[in-house]
C-alpha cells in the first residue's frame, strides 16, 4: 500500500477516548433545525409556524439536486421559521420547534427483511429519510447512491478512519453499534452496486477492531458457506461481494480524508482520488452506513447523529447521540459544561473545523465533533517570514510546495500559484500545523486558491 | 462565557518555532566558535564581536531607512555575524569585518526582504566583501600552499589528527574539524537538518575530487568543507525546499567546491562558486514544483 | 594534469585581463535580466534558449578547436574575423527567429510587452558582438579565445541562473518600489561580487 506524506497530531491516541459508552443526549427544549444541511440548496418549509408536529417528521422538503429532506428531531409545535445561528454559514433559515416533551413519533414502518424490496423502493426510503453523506460535503445519498450505480462503480470503501484528531465518534459507533452498521454496508453495497467492499479502519483503535472484526468474520463464513446466496440484505441469485474486508491503516492525520484515503487503498493519485467515482470507488462515512441502516430497518428519518464533545476545558467528554437541532450550549451542559475558559470552540475537527463565534449555533447533519480547546496557540499579529525550513513540504499529503504558494500568494503572484498546481491543494491544515514561523498557511492558500481564478 | 476566539482551522499548532530554531543553530556554531577562539585568540574574539555588530546594525540601519519594525532580537544577526566571521581570514581587521557583515547583512538580507528572503547567503556575500576590503594577503597563507602539495601527491599520507584538532590554519572557522562536526551533530540531533544533504555534499565532493585526481582526503578535511557541508549547503533560506531539490544542490556545491578550488589554485575560491550556485538554487524549486511525477498524475 | 589549466594564468597584463568579457557580460546579463522580467517567462526563455543554441554551443565549439588544435600560429586578423564574422550571423539568426516568432506566431500590437523584449533582444546581440569584435583589435588571437572561452562558459551559467533569480525575486517580500528592475540589479550586483573575486584568483 503506497504511503503519504502525514503527520502524526496529538489527539488520535487512545486515551482521548474516555469513556467508550456510546451515550443518548437528552432532546432539547427547543430545537432549531436549519434548512441548510446539505450540499445543494436550502430545503423548502412545508410546515408553518403554530403546526404541530411529530417526531420524524418531514418538515421542509428537498429542492432540486444537491437537496435533502428535512425532518423534525422532536416533536411539539413549530414556533418560528426565520434566519438563525448556523454553525458553518453564520446565520442560515432555520426551523425552530419547541419541544412538547411527548416525543410522539410519526407512524414509523420498521423492516425486518429488506430483501424482499426491490432497489428503488430502497431508494425511495433513503430519499425520504432525508439521509445526506454525514460529513461536511453533505451529499444527498439517494443521489450518491444512483450516481456510483449508473456509473459502474466496483468497490464501496467504508471510511472508519477518524477524519481527524480528538473525534472517537466513530470508534463508539463500532464498539456500540457494530451490528447495525454492518446491515447498513450491505444495503450500501446493494444499492451502489459493488462488487468489493473494503472497511478502512485506524490500527489504534483496538476494541473497536475486535468488534467489527469478528462479527465480520462471522458474516463472511455465513457467507461463503451459503454459496451463491450471499448475506441476509442481499437477494439470492444476485452476485456481491465475496467477503468484506477489514483494512487495518496506520494513524496518520489526514488518513480520514476521503480523497487520501482513496489514493491509499487504490494506489491512484491524489488528484484523481478526488472524484473517486472515476476510479470506479464509492466511499461512504461509517456514520452513514449506520443512519442508512436505520432509515430502512427501523424506518427512522435523519433527525439525531452521534457527535463527540472532547478538548481540554470540556469537564466531561463523551460521544453522543444528539438531536439535530439542539444548541450547543445545551450540548456541552450535557457534558458537565466547561472547565475553565476555552480560547476556541469549533464545530468539527481540530484541523478543519469552524470556529464558533458563540454557542447558540445548533447541531446539524453535518456535525461530527464539538471540541472545546483551551491549549495556547500562537497567532502572530503580524505574518511572520517564511524561514524556508521546508517542513511544510514533508508534511504535504498531495506533494506540494506550500512554501513556495504562500509566498506567491502573499506577494498576488496567481501565475506562479497556478502553475504550481494549487488546485490539488485538500486544505488539510498540516502545513499550517508544522510552520515553525507560525505563519497562517491554510488562509493564505484559500486565498490563493481564490485568486486564481 | 468569557472569551472565544473565533480564528480559521487548523486550531493546532506544533510546538517548534522559529526562535527555538534559530537558538538551535546557534548554539551548534558554539563549538566552532571556541576552537577559533582557542587558535587565534584575542584576535578571533574581535573579529567575531566586530562580525556580530555589523549584521546587528546593518539590520537596524535598513530597517529604519526602510521603515520597518525591528525584529531583533532573534538570534540571526548573531548567527549571520558568527558564520561570516568563521569565513574571515584572521588576519582581517576588525573593522574591515564590521563592515563586511553590515553592508552583506544591508544588502543581501535586508534589500531582499529581510529574513527568510535572502537568495545569496549573507556569509558568503560578507566573506565576498572581505575579500574586497582586505589590504593584506587574501587568505591566510600558509595551510594553502600545504594544501596543493599534498593534493598534487596523491598518496602522501595525511596526518589526520593535525586537521580534526585545528593545527592547520586557514580562516576562522576553518581550523578544527572536530567543532564543525560538534556543530553538525547538535544540528542532527535536533533535527535541525536532514542528514542526506550533508552527506551528499561530502559525497560528491569525494567524487569531484577523485575525478580530477587530487587528494580527496585533502578535500574532505581542509578548508571550509565541513562548515559548508553543515552550515551552508543545509542553510533553510539559500537551500531549496523541496527536498529532492536539497539532495541536487548539495551534490552541485560539492563538485564546485573542488572544481573551483582547483581552477584557482586557492581553497577560498569555493566559497565564490558557492555563492553563485545560491542563485542556481531557487531553479530546482521552479523545476520541482511545476513538475508533477507521474504517481501524482497516474 | 591537475585542475582546469585550458590556458595559462597571466600577472598583471591589462589588455588581456579577463574582466573585459566578464563586464560585457555583465551588461548582457542585465539585459536578459529585463528581457525576461518584462515578458511572460516562457517566452523570454524561448528566446535565450535560441541565442544559447546559436551562439554559445557553435562558439565554444570553435574555441576548443581554435585553442587546442590550431595552436598559436594561426593568422590573428583572419581567424577573429571568421569568429566576427560567425557571431554576427549567428545572432543575427537567432533575432530573426524571434521576429518571425513574436510576428507571425503572435500579433505585433497586442503584445506590448513583447515588442520592447524583442528589441531588448536585439539590442542584446548587437551589444555581445561589439564585445567581441572590439576585444578583436587588442589581442593576440590566443587570447581572444581565451576569454571567448571563459565569457561563453559565464554565458552558459548565466541564462538558467538568470532564469531562477527572476523567477525567485517576484516571491520576495520587499515593497514595491523595489520590485522588478531595482531588486534584480542588486541581483546582479552581487553575481558581479562573486564573479569579481573569481576574475581576481583567475
Amino acid at each position: 500500500m503506497p504511503s503519504f506524506r502525514g503527520l502524526k497530531l496529538p489527539g488520535f491516541k487512545d486515551e482521548t477516548l474516555v469513556d467508550r459508552f456510546l451515550y443518548v443526549a437528552h432532546p432539547p427544549a427547543i430545537a432549531t433545525i436549519p434548512l441548510l444541511q446539505h450540499k445543494g440548496a436550502p430545503a423548502k418549509p412545508i410546515v408553518k409556524t403554530g403546526d404541530k408536529v411529530l417526531l420524524g417528521q418531514k418538515i421542509a422538503a428537498s429542492v432540486g439536486e444537491g437537496s435533502a429532506a428535512v425532518h423534525a428531531s422532536v416533536s411539539g409545535e413549530v414556533i418560528a421559521i426565520g434566519p438563525f445561528p448556523h454553525p458553518h454559514l453564520g446565520v442560515a433559515e432555520a426551523i425552530q420547534i419547541k419541544n412538547d416533551g411527548l416525543e410522539m413519533p410519526v407512524g414509523a414502518v420498521p423492516d425486518k427483511d429488506p430483501a424482499k424490496r426491490v432497489d428503488d423502493e430502497l431508494m425511495r426510503i433513503v430519499e425520504e429519510a432525508g439521509l445526506v453523506d454525514l460529513n461536511e460535503e453533505g451529499e444527498p445519498l439517494a443521489a450518491k447512491l444512483k450516481k456510483a450505480r449508473a456509473s459502474g462503480v466496483r468497490t464501496l470503501i467504508v471510511n472508519a478512519c477518524e477524519s481527524e484528531p480528538f473525534i472517537t465518534a466513530l470508534h463508539v459507533m463500532m464498539v456500540a453499534k457494530s451490528s447495525e452498521i454492518i446491515r447498513g454496508i450491505l444495503l450500501a453495497e446493494k444499492l451502489s452496486g459493488a462488487t468489493k467492499v473494503i472497511v478502512a479502519i485506524e490500527d489504534n483503535k483496538l476494541d473497536a477492531l475486535e468488534v467489527l472484526g469478528s462479527r465480520l468474520y462471522g458474516f463472511n463464513a455465513a457467507r461463503s458457506s451459503a454459496g451463491r446466496a450471499l448475506g441476509p440484505a442481499v437477494p439470492r441469485g444476485r452476485r456481491g461481494a465475496k467477503e468484506i474486508e477489514l483494512k487495518r491503516l496506520p494513524v496518520k492525520y489526514p488518513q480520514g480524508d476521503p480523497a487520501v484515503l482513496v489514493s491509499t487503498l487504490t494506489g491512484c493519485s491524489l488528484d484523481k482520488a478526488r472524484d473517486p467515482l472515476t476510479q470506479g470507488v464509492l466511499v461512504l462515512d461509517m456514520a452513514t452506513c449506520f443512519a442508512l441502516c436505520e432509515a430502512v430497518y427501523s424506518g427512522k428519518p435523519l433527525y439525531e447523529r452521534v457527535v463527540t464533545v472532547s478538548g481540554q476545558s470540556v469537564a466531561r467528554p463523551k460521544n453522543l447521540l444528539v438531536r439535530i437541532g439542539t444548541s450547543l450550549e445545551n450540548v456541552l451542559a450535557e457534558c458537565a459544561g466547561i472547565l475553565r475558559s476555552p480560547l476556541r470552540v469549533l464545530v468539527g475537527g481540530p484541523m478543519r473545523g469552524t470556529a464558533q463565534a458563540g454557542l447558540s449555533a445548533p447541531i446539524t447533519k453535518q456535525t461530527s465533533a464539538l471540541l472545546s480547546l483551551s491549549t495556547e496557540v500562537e497567532y502572530p499579529s503580524t505574518p511572520a517570514p517564511c524561514i524556508r525550513c521546508g517542513a511544510c513540504a514533508e508534511v504535504c499529503p498531495a506533494e506540494l510546495e506550500p512554501a513556495i504558494l504562500t509566498l506567491a500568494a502573499e506577494q498576488d503572484e496567481f501565475e506562479i500559484v497556478r502553475d504550481f498546481h494549487i488546485s490539488q491543494c485538500i486544505e488539510c491544515g498540516n502545513c499550517t500545523y508544522i510552520c515553525p514561523s507560525k505563519r497562517p498557511m491554510s488562509s493564505l492558500l484559500k486565498y490563493a486558491k481564490a485568486g486564481r481564478l | 462565557m468569557s472569551q472565544i476566539l473565533f480564528v480559521s482551522p487548523p486550531h493546532l499548532r506544533a510546538s517548534d518555532s522559529a526562535f527555538k530554531r534559530m537558538l538551535i543553530w546557534n548554539l551548534s556554531l558554539l563549538p566552532i566558535a571556541l576552537g577559533a577562539l582557542t587558535a587565534f585568540g584575542l584576535r578571533a574574539f574581535l573579529i567575531m564581536l566586530m562580525s556580530v555588530a555589523g549584521s546587528a546594525l546593518g539590520e537596524i540601519f535598513v530597517r529604519s531607512m526602510l521603515k520597518r519594525k525591528w525584529v531583533l532580537p532573534d538570534g540571526k544577526a548573531m548567527y549571520i555575524g558568527l558564520l561570516s566571521s568563521f569565513l574571515f581570514s584572521p588576519y582581517l581587521s576588525p573593522w574591515a569585518s564590521f563592515w563586511s557583515t553590515f553592508l552583506a547583512t544591508a544588502v543581501a538580507q535586508e534589500c531582499f526582504g529581510g529574513k527568510g528572503a535572502s537568495i545569496f547567503h549573507p556569509a558568503l556575500v560578507a566573506f565576498a566583501f572581505s575579500q574586497i576590503f582586505s589590504s593584506a594577503s587574501p587568505v591566510a597563507p600558509s595551510g594553502n600552499a600545504f594544501l596543493f602539495q599534498m593534493a598534487e601527491q596523491t598518496d602522501l599520507h595525511i596526518n589526520v589528527r593535525d586537521f580534526l584538532w585545528g593545527a592547520r590554519s586557514g580562516a576562522l572557522g576553518e581550523t578544527s574539524l572536530l567543532m564543525s562536526l560538534a556543530g553538525g551533530a547538535i544540528l542532527l540531533n535536533k533535527r535541525m537538518i536532514s542528514p542526506w544533504p550533508p552527506l551528499l555534499f561530502l559525497g560528491s565532493v569525494l567524487g569531484a575530487s577523485l575525478l580530477i585526481h587530487v587528494n580527496p582526503s585533502a578535500e574532505l578535511l581542509v578548508g571550509s568543507t565541513m562548515l559548508a557541508a553543515f552550515y551552508i549547503v543545509t542553510d533553510y533560506e539559500t537551500s531549496p525546499i523541496h527536498r529532492y531539490g536539497k539532495y541536487a544542490y548539495a551534490v552541485l556545491c560539492g563538485f564546485s567546491i573542488v572544481m573551483l578550488r582547483h581552477a584557482s589554485g586557492q581553497p577560498e575560491a569555493a566559497l565564490y562558486g558557492l555563492l553563485i550556485l545560491n542563485g542556481f538554487a531557487p531553479l530546482f524549486d521552479e523545476w520541482l514544483g511545476r513538475l508533477r511525477t507521474q504517481k501524482q498524475h497516474a | 594534469m591537475s585542475g582546469l589549466g585550458v590556458y595559462e594564468r597571466r600577472n598583471n597584463m591589462p589588455e588581456n585581463h579577463p574582466f573585459y568579457p566578464l563586464l560585457f557580460f555583465l551588461l548582457s546579463a542585465l539585459l536578459a535580466f529585463k528581457v525576461i522580467r518584462l515578458s511572460a517567462n516562457r517566452a523570454a526563455r524561448y528566446v535565450l534558449a535560441w541565442q544559447l543554441v546559436c551562439i554559445a554551443i557553435p562558439s565554444a565549439a570553435l574555441a576548443w578547436v581554435q585553442t587546442v588544435s590550431l595552436g598559436k600560429n594561426f593568422p590573428a586578423l583572419g581567424a577573429s574575423g571568421i569568429f566576427t564574422a560567425f557571431f554576427l550571423i549567428t545572432e543575427a539568426a537567432a533575432a530573426a527567429l524571434c521576429l518571425y516568432w513574436f510576428i507571425f506566431r503572435k500579433r505585433w500590437k497586442e503584445y506590448e510587452k513583447r515588442n520592447q523584449m524583442i528589441l531588448y533582444a536585439l539590442l542584446l546581440s548587437v551589444l555581445t558582438a561589439l564585445a567581441f569584435w572590439g576585444g578583436d583589435f587588442k589581442a593576440e588571437i590566443w587570447l581572444w579565445s581565451e576569454r571567448f572561452f571563459i565569457a561563453v562558459v559565464f554565458y552558459f551559467l548565466f541564462t538558467p541562473m538568470l532564469i531562477s533569480l527572476v523567477w525567485r525575486t517576484s516571491l520576495c517580500p520587499v515593497p514595491k518600489i523595489l520590485k522588478g528592475e531595482p531588486m534584480l540589479m542588486i541581483s546582479t550586483g552581487l553575481l558581479a561580487l562573486g564573479l569579481l573575486g573569481l576574475s581576481r584568483i583567475f
